[in-house]
């Protein structure tokens, strides 16, 4: 059985009846990233900042207040019940790029993830010239205490440890 | 008279079914066996693949003659997900069993059959985990003798899966056409 599909594999033929379902369940497949945007790019930017969003309607951009070590971010109820964070981020020397691949985690004290968003995410630019993403959901099952938000994107990698609160 | 009766006897004993004068097969009771199979599957993120599902075990009960509940696991598709196909730096788990109720419309136990069916699929990953729910179904020939102890079945099996992800990934779908063949031994009764 195992030479059967090792050799099919070798071969390039054939998966054994379960990669389709990890393709649909990964955050990483290649058509859920393009689902999310569009064609998207992950060119370099010179600065990115992790923000809580208050946008509305909730695909808008640009109520970005940007949050520091320390800042405080409030768990919110989703329409369908979830509590979850809502950030946003703003890049800065992006290029134009509109729709970017991003990778943001939310991972408690203890160093287990709580949330996470790989998503492309479609940018907004700004007068300013930096461009904002729409409110990015990070669901999960939130105590109230720190947690540690990292971005990695366009090569750069950001982390902000926050106060979460109920 | 006596001829013209003696014809009408004659033609209905041609038209008797034959069956009634020749012995029932046996009653399946239940039966055990395996298979394997080979298609191609499409997902709503895009991607395709040709898959093959190395071996299956099957178990079956006959409700009646011509009625069958059957539980179906890819135990070669699981180990293979579960054992040889992990990578350095992913670990998976892998799940799936359906459940097919067969019918044989045209004979008991052998022959032309259509086999709905209804499964539930699971895996987990490093950074992905989901549920699906398979709506699988079978429609094909068995190849069996008269005393219904062996089948040998070929069949077509289309399927479409609703999955469903943990996490802020969309709901998908899998989609695809395998063709299996299953060797089913049975344990019979001689029919009363």
């Amino acid at each position: 059985m195992k030479a059967l599909c090792l050799t099919a594999l070798a071969l390039g033929l054939c998966q054994c009846g379960s990669e389709g379902f990890f393709d649909v369940i990964s955050p990483a497949a290649p058509g859920s990233v393009l689902a999310s945007c569009g064609a998207s790019t992950a060119g370099p930017v010179s600065a990115i900042e992790v923000g809580a969003s208050t946008a509305l309607p909730l695909d808008d951009a640009g109520a970005f207040a940007p949050l520091a070590d320390g800042d405080t971010v409030r768990v919110e109820v989703g329409f369908q019940g979830s509590p979850m964070l809502v950030l946003a981020l703003r890049v800065a020397g992006g290029n134009g790029q509109t729709c970017v691949q991003q990778r943001t985690d939310v991972v408690d004290e203890a160093g287990g993830r709580v949330s996470y968003n790989a998503l492309a995410q479609r940018f907004t630019p700004m007068a300013d010239g930096t461009a904002v993403t729409p409110p990015i959901f990070l669901p999960g099952e939130y105590a109230s205490g720190f947690v540690t938000v990292r971005v990695v994107l366009g090569g750069v990698t950001l982390s902000r440890r926050l106060r979460v609160v109920r | 008279m006596r001829r013209a009766a003696s014809v009408l006897a004659v033609a209905l004993a041609a038209l008797a079914p034959a069956a009634s004068a020749q012995t029932a097969p046996p009653r399946r009771v239940v039966g055990f066996g395996g298979g394997m199979g080979l298609g191609g599957e499409g997902t709503s993120v895009g991607s395709t693949h040709l898959s093959v599902l190395p071996l299956n075990f099957e178990a079956r009960v006959a409700l009646t003659p011509r009625f069958e509940l059957a539980a179906w696991v890819p135990v070669g598709t699981l180990l293979y997900a579960n054992l040889a196909g992990q990578s350095d730096n992913t670990r998976r788990s892998f799940a799936w069993f359906d459940v097919f109720a067969t019918w044989y419309p045209l004979r008991d136990a052998g022959g032309f059959f259509v086999a709905p069916g209804l499964g539930l699929l699971y895996g987990s990953g490093a950074e992905a985990s989901g549920v699906g729910v398979e709506i699988p179904a079978r429609v094909g020939w068995e190849f069996t003798g008269d005393d219904r102890s062996f089948g040998r079945a070929l069949a077509v099996r289309p399927w479409v899966d609703v999955v469903f992800p943990s996490g802020n990934v969309d709901v998908g779908a899998r989609y695809g056409v395998f063709v299996e063949f299953t060797l089913i031994g049975y344990a019979t009764r001689a029919a009363r």
